[in-house]
């Protein structure tokens, strides 16, 4: 059986079975004819095969390139892709659940590719919605600073504007602020600001778990740890057969 | 903070200002976890809930643990290894 191609339901059967086929060749082997004793052989090289396999992680049943892109491209498409939606679904519930949780603790300051960079390598991997929230943060709520020029987050008594070529940040007066005037955004300060980045990291490190499982995906189990490759829709609603 | 009464709070764009409940975020945190990751590796979607709800409880259970043995080793035995001088 090639570990690429779907499994029939006879060759499944033989997985669950395979426990068992050791004893059948202790006592079959000494009174077997040559074609019997080769097939015998055969077959344990096929059990042993198929019981490692059984006794660890199920294999993946087929690699997947387009469910992966798909989940490159957004948390949980990949599964809507394999035709698992309801996995899809909640999928995208825990990975876009975190990342939201993030942005609603820290704002738009919890991603920031260029401050903080590291934080930023781990939040990439929930996909294109880091990118985009990045660049809506870099381009409509950064200016310069005049003295370094290098752009920045506004801090409180500035406000931005344009000088004609790009953004620059621009000291209010007293009663500017009174009005309520300021920089776009507040920035997370402290162990909140951490929480934040930190949820949003986490948004991706799960979301790679999940883009993996669409890439290559697993055979679903039954109850007892069998494999079992029931189809998509068995699965989704938890049907037995 | 001088911030928020000057400003108007403008949800996922500005910070949330909840310093004092930080330890508090960790359940929401758990939540999403749980969920996203049984989402994948649950084997039978009839047991979905159950199995998040069992995750979501390792997870704070075991922080919880990692919290009360960090407490142990700094307040109990790091004074009797290094005695603070005075």
């Amino acid at each position: 059986m090639s570990l690429n191609s779907k499994p029939d339901s006879d060759q499944i059967k033989s997985l669950s079975d395979a426990r068992t086929v050791p004893k059948k060749i202790a006592v079959s082997i000494p009174r077997s004819p040559r074609s019997t004793w080769f097939s015998t052989l055969a077959s344990l090289g096929g059990s042993i095969a198929v019981h490692s396999v059984s006794m660890s992680t199920p294999p993946p049943t087929q690699f997947n390139p387009l469910a992966g892109l798909a989940a490159v491209i957004f948390p949980g498409a990949g599964h809507l892709v394999l035709g698992r939606p309801r996995r899809a679904f909640f999928a995208a519930v825990g990975v876009m659940g975190l990342f939201l949780f993030g942005l609603f603790l820290g704002g738009i300051d919890a991603i920031d590719s260029k401050q903080d960079k590291v934080w930023f390598y781990g939040q990439t991997l929930v996909g294109a919605p880091t990118f985009v929230i990045d660049a809506i943060h870099q381009t409509q709520f950064k200016a310069y600073d005049t003295t370094t020029n290098t752009p920045r987050t506004g801090f409180p008594g500035e406000h931005r504007v344009s000088d004609g070529s790009r953004h620059v940040w621009e000291q209010l007066t007293e009663e500017q602020i009174q009005q309520g005037m300021g920089p776009p955004n507040i920035p997370g300060l402290g162990r909140l600001n951490e929480i934040a980045m930190l949820s949003i990291v986490l948004a991706g490190m799960l979301n790679l778990i999940i883009f993996l499982d669409a890439l290559m995906p697993s055979p679903e189990r039954s109850g007892k740890g069998k494999m079992k490759p029931v189809s998509e829709e068995e699965s989704e609603t938890g049907a037995e057969s | 903070m001088i911030l928020s009464s000057t400003l108007a709070y403008t949800p996922f764009i500005d910070a949330i200002a909840i310093h004092d409940f930080w330890y508090l975020l960790i359940i929401p945190m758990s939540i999403f976890l749980a969920i996203g990751y049984k989402s994948v590796r649950c084997s039978n979607m009839k047991n979905f809930p159950r199995s998040v709800a069992v995750f979501t409880i390792q997870i704070l259970g075991g922080l919880l643990l990692l919290a009360i043995a960090f407490t142990i080793v700094i307040n109990v035995l790091l004074p009797l290894l290094a005695p603070l001088p005075g």
